[in-house]
Order: structure tokens, then sequence, then C-alpha cells
């Protein structure tokens, strides 16, 4: 994808598809597993989700503390 | 006289001197420059390239010569990207 740099004329710089998740995706949740849709050739969720260890704390910042509450 | 109109009222976001075109019936991202996204505003309604060629000028005071064919090409891209269509 190029971008062009002459501005004395109407120009497309970039044309794109998005690629987006969905319900549908492919990690169970916490939500509705039992999606109607077909989104991905009617299998929902074919991946049970991981249950091993984790190593660190994802590159998170947080401290665990949500909200801006007195405590 | 051809004429030019969007196919539909896509969401456009004006970043700077750039805008970005959702095209929610494609999925797409269009992103112009701001000369595209002047002309991307006057397809509300119907337009020629020839009226459309006129307004640039006045508003931009252009030095190009080939503004129309320019603005014919542009069209045209949009067309394919399924952003405008012709006016009936």
């Amino acid at each position: 994808m190029t971008i062009k740099l002459n501005d004395n004329r109407p120009m497309v710089l970039e044309h794109q598809v998005i690629r987006f998740e969905t319900a549908q995706s492919w990690n169970k949740g916490k939500g509705n597993l039992n999606h109607p849709g077909t989104g991905n050739g009617g299998i929902n969720y074919p991946n049970d989700p991981y249950t091993g260890p984790h190593k660190g704390n994802g590159g998170g910042n947080s401290n665990g503390n949500n909200g801006n509450g007195n405590n | 006289m051809t004429q030019y109109i969007k196919k539909r009222n896509y969401e456009a976001v004006q970043l700077d001197d750039q805008w970005i075109i959702l095209n929610t019936d494609q999925f797409t991202v269009t992103k112009l420059n701001d000369l595209g996204g002047y002309c991307w505003t006057l397809l509300d309604s119907p337009q020629t390239v020839e009226r459309m060629t006129q307004l640039v000028e006045e508003k931009y005071h252009l030095d190009n010569n080939f503004l129309s064919s320019n603005i014919e090409e542009f069209l045209q891209e949009l067309i394919e990207y399924g952003l405008v269509q012709h006016a009936v």
C-alpha cells in the first residue's frame, strides 16, 4: 500500500478491508456459548478455554483496582 | 452529462488533512486526502465532473490543468470501492 504525496488533486490514499472478531470467534468467553450464527461455518467455539498456568501478568500494568472509589 | 452521487451517506471522519470513509456495507475503510474529502462532501447531491472541477478550483485555487480528468479518475476509484454511483 503506497501513500502518494501529490496534493493538487483528489486522491484515495488507502483502501482496506476491516477485519474483526465477533461472538462467533475462536475463543470461549463468558457470554452465550450457543450462538445461532454460522459465521465460522456453523462451528461455535471449537477450542476449549486454556486452563493451564500463565506466565507473568500478560504485560499489563494494572494493580487490579478498577473504578475510582475512595479506599 | 454524467452525474455522480454518494451511494450512501457513509460515516466520514476528518483527521487533520485526511478523511476516513467507513463503508459499513462492504466493511472497508477508505482514506482520502483533503481535496478528496472535499469532493466527498460535494457528492451529497448529484454532481458532474465539470461542476466539481469548478467548485474545487474556487476553493483551492489549484494550478492543475488536468484537474478535471483527475477528478474523473478519483470518482471512478470511489465507484470501484462501492462508495459512489452514477446519479439516476
